[in-house]
């Protein structure tokens, strides 16, 4: 039976790419998902900040996304910031899949 | 909100999967760009529960995939170059060059080391100041931006010994060459929703104009694939061709403004070399000559003799561009294993060949 089937979608990230605190990972993709937990150094070109993931902790560039706020979504892509993650449109999105596939099949 | 768990909904699967398998009055054909996305399909089984209504083509969107030999080549020579040290991404060393990998020559007489990011190979550099430190950089538009920040930081420092072998490739460029290829199949893509993250995707409309073909810009989540499949098929069916931002939360039409200013500053475009591709026009990024300090192949003076493959039984050519699947290739899974790849494909995080070897190697006969 696939994944998709049993609900059992394993993790998004690949094994290998996942963020350890560890440091020593050096895969290139990665566009995860993380929390800002905190601001290390706010320097212009060469600021970074704490990020959290899934529970583990890792220090990345934040460059391109210095207005980010603590407890703000960021995704990172091999250890630097892409953007921050647009909440609303997240919500948007999510709450479309709600109303068209959560309320069928339970009635 | 966590911004995963949610994008894995097995209700939200379910419901899209139907919905996809109900509105197909045939089999559609469907490329994703990035191989990224390639590994959530095959991992989540997307693939197979759509095979019937969809048939998805695997794209070139795998950075390391398309780094042509010649920029290994390149490292590999500097690696070997007295007091100087070559760094580069830990998911290039393992890729066969003409002459062996990263790796085979960090075995021996190579200076190399893996980073988690360019920014560190300047931070070596500093540490190093008796060292020449080349950072190898590879990568589509998502990874170019670190690369930019690293050399503007190492200017700002006054950090002399570092440099660039810029290898960077853009996206667009290679899907408008399948797309006008006489052998295109693909009707409609998956565009790389990160690399949107970075160029905002109004160069797309231009894309969709031009070759009449829907564009959905796309995540890398199970609900986020099947949502841009369910738009690109909807379209299809009622032959249409749009462009559609089906990843909202991560991509702005303008994409990220400030990586956007950073890379313009380094950056002109370029032709380059895809790796088992032919020379793309304006698929890749070089330096700016005001940058000429930092750039590697300047800096050494080093050969841009485009150096041609060397023929090995590897087809990742043709599995780079779709044309076949990685396991109608004769070496897969047996000559050609994570292990033992003689294709990068097979090595790589975001290889198609690496993909099918994981995820569909105990059904593939
Ligand atoms: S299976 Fe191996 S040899 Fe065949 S195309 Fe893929 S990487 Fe190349």
């Amino acid at each position: 039976m696939a994944a998709w089937q049993q609900g059992n979608w394993q993790s998004g990230l690949h094994e290998h790419c996942k963020p350890t605190g560890a440091g020593e990972k050096t895969t290139m993709c990665l566009g995860v998902p993380g929390k800002v937990v905190g601001w290390i150094d706010r320097t212009p070109l060469f600021s970074k900040a704490e990020i959290e993931f899934e529970g583990v902790r890792k220090v990345c560039h934040m460059a391109c996304v210095e207005d980010a706020e603590i407890g703000d979504y960021v995704i990172v892509h091999a250890g630097m910031a892409i953007c921050r993650i647009d909440t609303q449109a997240a919500l948007l999105q999510l709450d479309t899949l709600q109303r068209l596939f959560n309320s069928t099949g339970e009635t | 909100m966590k911004y995963l768990s949610e994008y894995r909904d097995p209700k939200h699967a379910h419901g899209l999967v139907d919905r996809i398998r109900e509105i197909s009055t045939q089999r559609w054909t469907i490329m994703e760009v990035c191989g990224g996305q390639t590994h959530a399909l095959l991992r989540s089984g997307i693939d197979e529960a759509l095979s019937e209504c969809v048939e998805l083509i695997h794209g070139p969107g795998c950075p390391v995939c398309v780094t042509p030999a010649s920029a290994i080549h390149n490292a590999i020579h500097l690696s070997m170059r007295p007091q100087t040290l070559v760094a580069t991404f830990g998911d290039m060393l393992r890729v066969p060059g003409n002459h062996g990998s990263l790796l085979d020559a960090q075995a021996g007489k190579g200076n190399i080391k893996a980073v988690y990011s360019p920014m560190d190979a300047v931070q070596l550099a500093r540490k190093n100041p008796e060292q020449e430190v080349v950072f190898l950089a590879v990568g589509f538009e998502t990874t170019a931006p670190a690369t930019a920040i690293a050399i503007l930081q190492a200017a700002q420092l006054k950090v002399k010994n570092f440099s660039v072998l810029c290898s960077h490739v853009c996206v667009l460029p290679a899907m408008k060459l399948l797309a006008a290829s006489k052998q295109n199949r693909v009707q409609g893509f998956l565009a790389a929703g990160h690399v949107c993250t970075l160029t905002g995707f109004e160069e797309y409309a231009g894309f969709v104009e031009q070759f009449q073909m829907p564009v959905a810009v796309t995540g890398f989540e199970p609900t986020d694939l099947l949502v841009g499949i369910l738009e690109v098929v909807t379209q299809l069916e009622q032959q249409q061709a749009n462009l559609i931002n089906c990843y909202p939360r991560a991509v702005k039409r303008n994409g990220n403004h400030s990586a956007r200013q950073i890379c313009e500053q380094i950056f002109d475009v370029t032709n380059r070399r895809w790796r088992g591709m032919q020379v793309i026009p304006n698929g890749g990024l070089c330096l700016k000559s005001q940058w000429a300090a930092y750039d590697a192949e300047l800096k050494f003076s080093l050969s841009d003799v485009d150096q041609q493959e060397i023929q090995t039984e590897c087809r990742s050519g043709e599995v780079l561009t779709g044309t076949i699947k990685p396991s109608e290739c004769s070496a897969f899974g047996n000559q050609c294993t994570p292990q033992t790849p003689l294709g990068a494909p097979m090595v790589s995080t975001e290889g198609a060949c690496a993909a099918y070897y994981r995820y569909r190697n105990n059904n593939s006969d």
